[in-house]
């Protein structure tokens, strides 16, 4: 998939520590709850949603994640954590 | 109370009157019990705020669906997140890109019936009424036999929502209701394998547990007429913004496949098919500074939020000049867990009839001394009809005949 050109660049996967995250750009509609949910992992660009370049993996909040998750209407977002469901 | 009550008023150009209200307070008591938000961060809030904003309680003024009927749009997570689970891939990005050539010839076959010469039409009867419907057709897989007479009642079952008195429907809306009802049991007897989204439905395991035969009837009906009726309406309205805004129409002509995405969600965003859908309070709440019991319900005012200021440059107005890949998106699909599951569907059909309308009939525009009504309804913004004519010759179609 091509991404759109910016400082940090901008990815469909991220993984960092214990939690990986996926967004599915065959679903994503580009609503954005995602990005006002989660703004310092997730924003969308040109109808769709990425993962920033600048994600500071080690405080990622999971909690905050899995609301994210949970807010994709198109359940375009995958979580994957040790951690429990939020 | 506002300037302007949804519930009683009723005007071709609501702008002013909301932008009066919307700059007095985000919130304004309507009726006993409810409240109107007005702000694109009010209505935003809310409808992300499901916890404690319900959809089960009421999303219009008929309040709680029974049991068997809170469907998607009249559900609550976990229920809503189960059963839109269902659908979302059926309706994703991916899949409506694939229906475009499939709707591009839709609307080719509807304009191939156009007199050559050139005349006059009412685009509901002609395109409006019929594409969306026929998708959605499409999509669920309804027998060609069956279509018109569905149209009719799903045209009919709209009606009804808005109407007093529901006796003289009665009749039809058993027959309606019968016949959906047949084709989920026909279907679940047909050894056949469909694609489509009756038998997706039928074979619908959520969480190991099959739907109820009434909840897939009830899901069918809320596809059918949600599939037909908004995008019926977003057509009509974009069309009438476009003729009433010349300079726009101008740089429209001048490079349509160029401006057409942006004439479509411009067209969402000035006059979108909902005016408004309620919220109720699961719990005590607030508005602002308003208390909110239980039961409170909030009336959220699309075409309000829509025109704010705060949010929009010269909201009020309708420009093609607009970057939405660079501003904030319209909320006329909502925004939340109940996003409109038709959204990209509803985006391809839109795009391709207000393309199309334009490119193979020269000269369109409103009709001598035509003026539309504002069809009066709370929840949507719909002409009562929209005259259009044009001149010969209708040029030729792009895609391949059926």
């Amino acid at each position: 998939m091509s991404e759109p050109s910016e400082a940090a660049p901008l990815t469909t996967e991220g993984t960092g520590g214990e939690v990986a995250v996926r967004i599915d750009h065959d679903m994503c509609s580009g609503t954005r709850n995602c990005e006002r949910h989660y703004g310092e992992v997730f924003v969308v660009d040109h109808g769709k949603a990425w993962i920033r370049g600048d994600t500071d993996w080690p405080h990622v909040d999971v909690l905050r994640l899995r609301e994210a998750e949970a807010a994709c209407p198109w359940s375009a977002i995958e979580i994957d954590s040790s951690s429990p469901k939020g | 109370m506002p300037t302007f009550n949804p519930i009683t008023d009723n005007v071709p150009e609501p702008w002013p009157l909301l932008a009066e209200d919307r700059a007095k307070c985000p919130f304004h008591q309507i009726a006993d019990g409810m409240y109107e938000a007005l702000t694109y961060d009010t209505v935003t809030e809310i409808y992300r705020n499901h916890q404690v904003w319900s959809s089960k309680l009421g999303v219009d003024v008929a309040g709680e669906k029974q049991a068997g009927q809170q469907i998607l749009s009249f559900a609550d997570p976990p229920e809503h997140t189960r059963q839109r689970r269902l659908l979302v891939k059926s309706l994703s990005p991916a899949r409506m890109d694939a229906m475009v050539p499939r709707i591009q010839q839709v609307m080719d076959d509807l304009i191939d019936e156009f007199p050559a010469a050139g005349g006059s039409f009412d685009l509901f009867d002609k395109v409006a009424n019929l594409l969306p419907a026929q998708m959605i057709h499409d999509l669920l897989g309804i027998p060609e036999e069956s279509r018109s007479g569905l149209l009719r009642w799903t045209n009919l079952e709209v009606a009804a929502a808005t109407a007093f008195d529901q006796t003289p429907y009665k009749k039809d809306m058993e027959e309606y209701l019968a016949f959906l009802t047949n084709l989920v049991r026909e279907r679940k007897a047909d050894p056949e394998e469909h694609d489509d989204l009756v038998s997706l439905l039928v074979d619908a395991e959520i969480d190991k547990e099959v739907l109820l035969e009434t909840e897939v009837v009830w899901m069918l009906k809320f596809l059918l007429s949600a599939g037909a009726d908004t995008t019926k309406g977003a057509v009509t309205n974009a069309v009438y913004a476009l003729e009433t805004h010349p300079e726009e129409k101008a740089r429209y002509l001048e490079d349509i496949d160029g401006l057409v995405d942006t004439f479509v969600e411009e067209g969402l965003r000035f006059d979108g098919p909902v005016k408004g859908l309620l919220r109720t309070a699961k719990t005590d709440t607030a508005l602002g500074d308003i208390p909110a019991p239980e039961g409170t319900q909030v009336y959220n005012c699309f075409a309000s939020a829509n025109h704010d200021p705060a949010v929009y440059e010269n909201a009020d107005a309708f420009s093609l000049e607009r970057d939405y890949t660079d501003i904030p998106p319209h909320l006329s699909f909502g925004t939340g867990v109940h996003h409109c599951l038709g959204m990209n569907l509803a985006r391809h059909e839109l795009s391709v009839m207000l393309a199309t309308l334009y490119k193979r009939l020269p000269g369109l525009r409103l009709a001598d001394g035509f003026a539309p009504g504002p069809v009066p309804a709370l929840m949507w913004r719909h002409w009562d009809s929209m005259e259009l004519s044009y001149d010969g010759p209708v040029l030729p179609r792009t895609s391949p005949v059926h």
